[in-house]
């Protein structure tokens, strides 16, 4: 068998900038971003020449274009003689060209001010793989052999040339001109990772109620250290078909009823490659105007780096009830990973911050429900309902073998792996009374409070405290979907909780100059004293104490209301379906968080939007 | 299997030959084509040169700006909180405003803090990974070549060591190459004098093996470790090793006072002083015979890189307004652009006699053009002068206070006089200081005599005048190298040296005066560093 696909991707335009440090998200509402003609600015804030136009990104020259080859060729050879055993030869050939290239022009800051800003860069990359696969299934009365061993191989690298030039005479020939640039920075890249895979799989089945599934891997991962490149990973899974089983024969109302446990260890190679070799960094100097090369170390190898791994115990329950009126899964799990890898802070009289390592152990212990079923079903009229929940809870068990917390990471021993420890906010001063009283004998009434909470006179590194976690320990959606006739109504909840979130929005970071755009609060004043936030003044929050936020949140995400219209229409339309639809998104989110919204990664970034959507789907 | 299956797998086979074709035991092995490893760099003389030239980048990196932005001073505690700078226009939570503010501002937490730390503790690895690497037998030079590299890399594992004990007071003292095998989690934080023992070993190894002129003007020659050595033993107290060493520097034929005018702009008014510091003049080779280390730039040129000492230290002048009228814009005769961050006390300011070339309109702005034709004052012309704040102290935010012209002689680029950095070569150390050294050594042995007639020569260079025995005391040496080296020496560092920084702060800096006590007189140790001490408490410094 053979399929081979050519595709092209056209990414080219810069967006106008939002969140970035100069960003229409904190740009001053004042700034005169258009030209009488209707152009954009050079620097749409005259009297702060390091910002340019937040719209500059559209005046730039771009072109970001993605060429993909892929073939996917296999081969199943039935082997004679031997009933059952086939092999099969799968191989796989990417290749991937992507040119870039982007001029900022004299009507852009960077443009006028470097007189011309080309950069262009080539990068091709290559994925090959190859799968050797050797199977054998055959059934001996009730009982069902199948083993299937596998060897394969991954290889993927690529290599990047990319040249920054600027000082051009004019801006022309945008990013055609590079030999007329003043000064050239060149610079090229190359990455080559290949992982070695062995596994040996056993399936076997009694008259489908009793399964048993037995696999072994081994897995070689170039980026690991000389002699932590291999990974074995064992695990058995078994399944009881429970339905089934002639004892059940006389309970109708179960339709499936299945117990599944399975134990087993998984390997992660969460690195890229070359992360367990030391490198050197270049810091070139110049001697008269000779540039002379230099180097220094930048990077800590670690040439034990080796495979994380995960040993999992699972069981679940997967069920369906009166012909699957209602089904669904319960599953109860607890997954130990070990020599997690992770970048380490480490202490910096080693001349490096941090250092990749294999480090600890975490537990963590869930329960995952799904279920559906569908509540009414008389004539016209249906009702399905869809849910599902899990709980996560995750804690570390141990870190260097020794019991010892490492605040330095953040990490502690029966806390989540994200939790969050810091100075705790502890409202706003009122008074002078009560800045005389604190520690922050400094502060002023309107000043940002930290809370002593080691209660020795002092606020330091020690009154770091706990103050919530960063990934939700429950997560849950919910969908139900009403049809009445042709018209049916969907809609779908979903929602996490037990999380806390960092709000910087609160924050008046308006950075140095008041340069940037905050948004409105409630400040305190010598005349609003009972205000609800801290003084509008540059130095009202100098310990920098950050405010955290339950950040748990129930969303409508999608309701959509559609309308089919009867054949008896359509037919005479002669059409074959004739639908109208009415979607919207992001209707409504129901949260404490006071960012922008409980999801983002970036609270400066775009937000969600809120979609409605019209439709009409027309079959003939 | 018949033939045109055969020849199909042989054509998948042929699709599958760039993975398989390779010897599988090296499948796995990584070969890196754009990283260099210390392990293919440092094997013969070219290599450890290119990582000597990789340590001073990371030496200049002190006046280049820290974010890649020309911001923040690496060093600024080293020259503002102090008698005579302070910070004119302090970022918020920035750096310089932490030196201006001290109190609960200075704390562990503090970034700023953190990274002078880690920049230090990076130099000194890089240094550690030459002069370890130096002895392995497989490298290719010959014993004189590998005594100037290693004598090199100690010099500025001597100078890191300098900034660490005068910022942090008893540091670890960490002098091999850090391996990822071993992550130690029970470093010391070694007492000062024996930190300064090693920094003493390595100077004097410097000293002995490095060429008397530099190989070329990006190199150290071998007087920066004798100067370097004449302040350490001031430090210690071993005076008359002090003295010695910065006489012999003072009598070496090769350096010699600036006395006369010289260089591409003799012509023109100015200074034998201000001379030095003029783009085009500050190397030996442009006729600077004072300069001992003179840090590179390069306009446009990939190892070029850029200084912010003019950025740092010139007040924003284009903001200055005059009847409503901002009559002033960013010109190179008005000294390039600025953003203030560092200003010169009053006390700075006023230090200066009357003829003192130090303290001239050549060396101190005391007026700006007016050069703006679209926002004149009502009867002002173009070219009628604005002039600096004369007289009061210090204040914040203040654009018309004057600033030294030490940095602004090198206008960026003349098509470019609004960026942020400057490209000229900078006198790091000259011979005027090595002088300031002598004096004070000669001061602490008891010869009043001989210090005035060292300070005497050198002040006579600026048409100072001349000074007798009596009036020398260590605040008048103090005063004398305020004079002499003002924005140039780091002058925390001197006053500590000293015993002094906590008396004349306090005295001289209007800013800080009421804010700083005897804990200020040394940084908190980084909370990561005492934190990543898991096995082993380390210290904090008092009070923090």
């Amino acid at each position: 068998m053979s399929s081979s696909q050519l595709s092209y991707a056209d990414r080219s335009g810069i967006a106008a900038d939002f969140s970035g440090e100069q960003g229409a998200n904190f740009f001053i509402p004042l700034a005169t971003p258009y030209n009488p003609d209707g152009t954009p600015t050079i620097y749409a804030w005259p009297e702060y020449n390091l910002a340019g136009n937040p719209l500059a990104g559209i005046l730039a020259t771009n072109v970001d274009v993605t060429y993909r080859t892929f073939s996917n060729n296999s081969l199943r050879v039935d082997v004679p003689f031997v009933k059952g055993l086939s092999y099969n030869l799968n191989t796989g050939v990417e290749l991937e060209s992507n040119p870039q290239r982007t001029y900022y022009g004299r009507d852009t800051r960077v443009g006028f001010e470097g007189r011309g800003l080309a950069s262009t860069s080539d990068y091709q990359s290559r994925n090959f793989t190859v799968e050797n696969i050797l199977n054998y299934g055959r059934s001996f009365g009730k009982n069902t052999l199948n083993i299937t061993g596998l060897y394969s191989t991954q290889s993927t690298g690529g290599e990047s040339n990319a040249l920054t030039g600027k000082g051009f005479p004019n801006d022309v020939l945008t990013t055609f001109q590079m030999n007329t640039a003043a000064l050239l920075t060149p610079s090229s890249n190359y990455f080559k990772q290949n992982v070695e895979s062995q596994m040996l799989r056993i399936n076997y089945g009694y008259d489908s109620r009793y399964l048993l599934t037995l696999t072994a891997r081994r897995d070689g991962y170039s980026g690991f250290g000389l002699d932590t490149k291999y990974g074995i990973f064992p695990s058995v899974a078994l399944g009881w078909n429970i339905a089934r089983e002639s004892f059940m024969s006389s309970a109708n109302f179960v339709t499936n009823l299945k117990l599944r446990v399975s134990y087993g260890l998984n390997g992660n190679q969460a690195v890229s490659s070359y992360q367990s070799l030391a490198t050197l960094a270049t810091r070139q100097y110049v001697s008269g105007t000779t540039i002379v090369p230099g180097y220094i170390p930048s990077r800590l190898g670690n040439e034990r780096l080796g495979w994380e791994s995960t040993r999992s115990f699972n069981a679940g329950l997967d069920f369906g009830f009166i012909n699957n009126r209602i089904q669904g899964s319960i599953d109860v799990y607890s997954r130990n990973t070990f020599d997690l890898l992770l970048q380490r802070n480490i202490s910096s009289v080693q001349g490096f911050r941090s250092i990749i390592q294999n480090i600890g152990k975490t537990a963590n212990k869930g329960v995952e429900v799904a279920i559906t079923s569908a509540n009414l079903k008389t004539g016209d009229l249906t009702w399905t309902t869809s849910a599902n929940a899990a709980y996560n809870a995750n804690k570390i068990v141990d870190l260097y073998g020794n019991g010892s917390d490492d605040p330095g990471n953040g990490w502690f021993i029966g806390r989540p792996i994200r939790t969050i420890y810091a100075i705790q906010y502890g409202g706003i001063f009122r008074t002078v009374d009560e800045v005389a009283a604190s520690p922050q004998t400094t502060s002023k009434p309107g000043y940002v409070r930290v809370v002593d909470v080691n209660g020795d006179g002092k606020i330091n590194a020690d009154d770091r405290t706990f103050l919530g976690n960063l990934d939700p320990r429950v997560t849950y959606g919910l969908t139900n979907t009403v049809t009445y006739k042709g018209i049916s109504l969907m809609v779908f909840i979903q929602g996490v909780g037990n999380v806390t979130k960092d709000n910087p929005l609160v924050d008046d970071a308006v950075f140095t100059d008041v340069r940037r755009n905050t948004t409105k609060k409630d400040w305190w004043t010598p005349t609003n004293p009972n205000a609800t936030h801290w003084a509008n003044d540059a130095n009202a929050n100098l310990l920098n104490a950050n405010v955290f936020e339950n950040a748990g949140f129930t969303r409508l995400k999608d309701v959509s209301l559609a309308y089919q219209l009867p054949a008896t229409i359509t037919k005479r339309l002669k059409m074959s379906t004739l639908k109208v639809y009415l979607t919207g998104r992001n209707l409504a989110t129901f949260t404490k968080y006071q960012g922008l919204d409980p999801e983002l990664t970036n609270q400066f970034g775009l937000p969600l939007q809120r979609e409605f959507l019209i439709g009409l789907n027309a079959g003939f | 299997m018949n033939q045109s299956v055969k020849y199909a797998l042989g054509l998948l086979m042929l699709a599958a030959t760039p993975t398989l074709n390779s010897c599988q035991n090296d499948f796995l092995v990584e070969k890196p084509l754009d990283i260099l490893t210390p392990d293919n760099l440092y094997v013969n003389k070219g290599g450890f040169e290119s990582g000597l030239y990789g340590l001073y980048n990371m030496v200049r990196r002190e006046r280049t700006g820290t974010d890649g932005n020309n911001n923040g001073l690496i060093l600024t505690p080293a020259f503002v909180g102090v008698d005579n700078g302070f910070s004119l226009y302090p970022g918020t939570g920035a750096y310089e405003q932490v030196f201006n503010e001290f109190g609960i501002q200075l704390n562990s937490s503090d970034g700023s803090v953190r990274q002078t730390w880690e920049y230090l503790y990076q130099v000194i690895n890089a240094t550690n990974t030459i002069v370890g690497r130096a002895e392995n037998p497989a490298v290719v030079w010959t014993p004189a070549e590998k005594n100037q590299i290693v004598g090199e890399a100690k010099l500025i594992r001597a100078w890191a060591y300098r900034h660490l004990t005068f910022l942090y007071g008893d540091v670890t003292l960490n002098l091999t190459e850090s391996n990822g095998n071993t992550i130690r989690t029970d470093w010391d934080r070694t007492p000062i004098a024996e930190v300064r023992k090693q920094m003493e070993a390595d100077l004097l190894f410097a000293e002995a093996n490095l060429a008397e002129a530099a190989s070329n003007v990006a190199r150290m020659p071998r007087a920066v470790a004798t100067h370097y050595l004449a302040e350490l033993y001031l430090t210690t107290g071993e005076n008359q090793k002090a003295k010695d060493k910065a006489l012999s520097l003072v009598n070496n034929p090769l350096y010699k006072l600036v006395t006369a005018r010289y260089g591409v702009r003799k012509a023109l008014p100015g200074t034998p002083f201000t001379d030095m510091f003029i783009d085009g003049n500050s190397n030996r080779s442009e006729g600077n015979t004072e300069a001992i280390w003179v840090l590179q730039n390069e306009y446009q040129s990939l190892g070029g890189d850029g200084n912010i000492m003019r950025r740092w230290w010139v007040s924003r002048y284009e903001t200055i307004q005059v009847s409503g009228k901002r009559p002033i814009i960013v010109s190179i005769e008005n000294g390039g652009r600025g953003i203030g961050r560092f200003g010169i006390t009053r006390f700075g300011l006023t230090l200066y006699g009357a003829t003192d070339d130090r303290g001239s309109y050549h060396a101190i702005r005391q007026f700006w053009l007016m050069n703006n034709p679209t926002s004149l004052p009502t009867g002002a012309k173009l070219g009628d002068t604005v002039r600096t704040t004369r007289t009061g102290p210090e204040t914040l935010s203040n654009p018309s206070w004057p600033t030294t012209r030490k940095w602004d002689y090198a206008p960026a680029v003349a098509e470019d006089v609004q960026s942020p950095s400057g490209y000229n070569d900078q006198i790091y150390l000259r011979l005027g200081e090595t002088y300031l050294l002598l004096a004070e050594a000669q001061l602490k042995l008891g010869d009043a005599a001989g210090a005035a007639t060292t300070l005497n020569t050198l002040r006579a260079r600026s048409r100072a005048t001349p000074i007798t025995a009596a009036d020398v005391t260590i605040d008048f040496i103090l005063d004398e190298r305020s004079r002499e080296l003002i924005t140039e020496e780091h002058r925390r560092y001197t006053l500590l040296r000293t015993g002094k920084w906590l008396e004349r702060t306090k005295k001289y800096n209007v800013v800080s005066s009421t804010k700083i006590t005897e804990r200020d007189q040394l940084l908190p140790i980084p909370q990561s560093v005492i934190d990543a001490n898991l096995t082993k408490k380390m210290p904090q410094n008092p009070g923090y």
